[in-house]
């Protein structure tokens, strides 16, 4: 008997747990990048109307107030991806053991400094929903311009906005540059080198974007 | 004494013993390295504090950094202990056994998950037949050179000592499984069998799990670009799976 009477079409076999593995690990992958990354930057550039002023902001941003079907396309857009990206984010990180004592290296610092910022992240994106999107949902109250100066006002919300986007930023901007290495993107050494460069010149920028951001809140109306 | 030199070694007598440390002190001999310090010891293993104890158990072969059993941890960094010279180390210096792998005793480990990792992955090229098969496909000179580089692993296991990812609650089975499987990828003969160890790849504990930290590239003592073979199984793996969604 040879290869004849074993060669057959394959049959459909479901997936195996390889294959559930890796999905899982590249749905955390890409939900990072497509679309919370996305989502990101988009949320620095339509809040960076605030820099002309609470009426240039108010009218600026009432497209994303008035979308239909709103409560869907958060959902697909915005909470399952999140959620999903959060839970096994924490699934990552219970298996991570930090060594940057014994191995200090620059990339073994980001490798840490990654984790950190996604709990970081985490804690302030629960935080920043609940006290704005989430309380619309439960009391009907928006969040406008006087909102929002109020919270900006208040040292220690200010403070956790500081702390809390640029932990987001961080956490996308060397997301970035692992997302090309796990999809095979980038390969050499030098190449790495040099997005992991523009990578940490993108944190830079769109730290001082988020922190002109949370400070133009602050002026009075 | 002349000018002497303090080796501290952590001691433990079984898997399951509690484990402490001894100090030696021996004559400081600027050729001196770990291993021959070591030997040293054991043929006369008295503690610097005069006490009497069991010669220290440990590794080592070829002696000049090639074969990898030796590894151990010197001053918290993993590396080979017969390349680690006297003249070049600081005084005292400590001596532990690996970490991410079972101790048998004192600095001995058992890296047998290693090989494991291998025969999981099909990390080998099958070139016999029931007969002559001829001879395989011409290979590129440059991609000789640089799988080359890959070969050079000797499955000593400090790129996963230094692996935060790999660790007792971890499955990562760490960088020079990938590092193999990229190399035998490379191979025109055993690219053929390719999409077997892509698919070991695929399981949890494979090229997925990595997490960017890239200490293996750091500590690898034969220099293996081994970010280059993760950047580029997880390349192959990601386009198998993709081809393999549509096409399957």
């Amino acid at each position: 008997m040879g290869e004849a009477a074993t060669a057959r079409a394959p049959e459909f076999t479901g997936m195996t747990a390889g294959e559930r593995h890796w999905l899982l690990r590249r749905l955390h992958s890409i939900s990072g990048i497509i679309p919370i990354g996305g989502f990101l930057l988009f949320h620095l550039f339509e809040n960076g109307y605030v820099v002309r002023g609470a009426a240039a902001w108010w009218s600026e941003t009432a497209f994303t107030r008035g979308l239909p079907f709103e409560i869907v396309i958060e959902a697909v857009i915005l909470w399952i991806p999140i959620l999903y990206h959060m839970i096994y984010g924490l699934v990552i990180i219970a298996t991570s053991a930090p060594n940057n004592a014994g191995y200090a290296y620059e990339r073994n610092l980001q490798y840490t400094l990654q984790r950190v910022t996604g709990i970081l992240a985490l804690i302030f994106i629960l935080f920043h929903f609940f006290t704005t999107r989430g309380w619309f949902y439960m009391t009907g109250r928006e969040t406008n311009y006087a909102v929002m100066h109020a919270y900006m006002m208040d040292p220690v919300i200010f403070a956790i906005y500081i702390i809390g986007t640029l932990a987001c930023v961080y956490h996308l901007t060397n997301g970035i540059f692992t997302f090309t290495i796990t999809w095979g993107l980038v390969g050499g050494p030098r190449s790495q080198s040099l997005v992991n460069r523009l990578c940490n010149a993108l944190f830079v920028v769109l730290a001082i974007v988020s922190v002109v951001i949370l400070i133009s809140f602050r002026a009075p109306v | 004494m002349a000018e002497t030199f303090i080796l501290r070694v952590k001691r433990q007598e079984s898997p399951k013993a509690e484990s402490h440390w001894d100090e030696f002190e021996l004559e400081y001999k600027p050729h001196h390295n770990v291993i021959s310090m070591l030997m040293e010891i054991r043929r006369n293993p008295i503690t610097r504090q005069g006490k009497r104890t069991t010669a220290p158990v440990f590794d080592a072969n070829c002696l000049e950094e090639v074969c990898g059993s030796c590894t151990m941890v010197i001053n918290g960094r993993v590396r080979q202990a017969c390349s680690a010279l006297a003249e070049k180390l600081p005084n005292p210096t400590t001596v532990e056994p690996m970490t991410k792998f079972p101790l048998v005793r004192d600095l001995m480990v058992d890296r047998s998950s290693m090989f494991e990792s291998l025969r999981r992955a099909h990390a080998w090229t099958p070139i016999d037949g029931t007969y002559d098969l001829g001879p395989g496909p011409r290979m590129a000179p440059d991609i000789q050179q640089f799988s080359y580089l890959f070969q050079r692993c000797m499955t000593c296991g400090c790129c996963l000592e230094a692996c935060p990812q790999v660790n007792s609650h971890s499955k990562f089975r760490g960088a020079a499984i990938i590092g193999q499987v990229y190399l035998h990828g490379q191979h025109p003969t055993g690219k053929m069998h390719q999409d077997e160890r892509l698919a070991a790849m695929m399981d949890e504990g494979g090229v997925a799990d990595c997490g960017n930290a890239q200490n293996c590239v750091e500590v690898c003592p034969k220099e293996i670009p081994l970010t280059t073979a993760i950047a580029s199984v997880g390349g192959q793996v990601s386009r198998k799976w993709i081809r393999d969604l549509f096409t399957k």
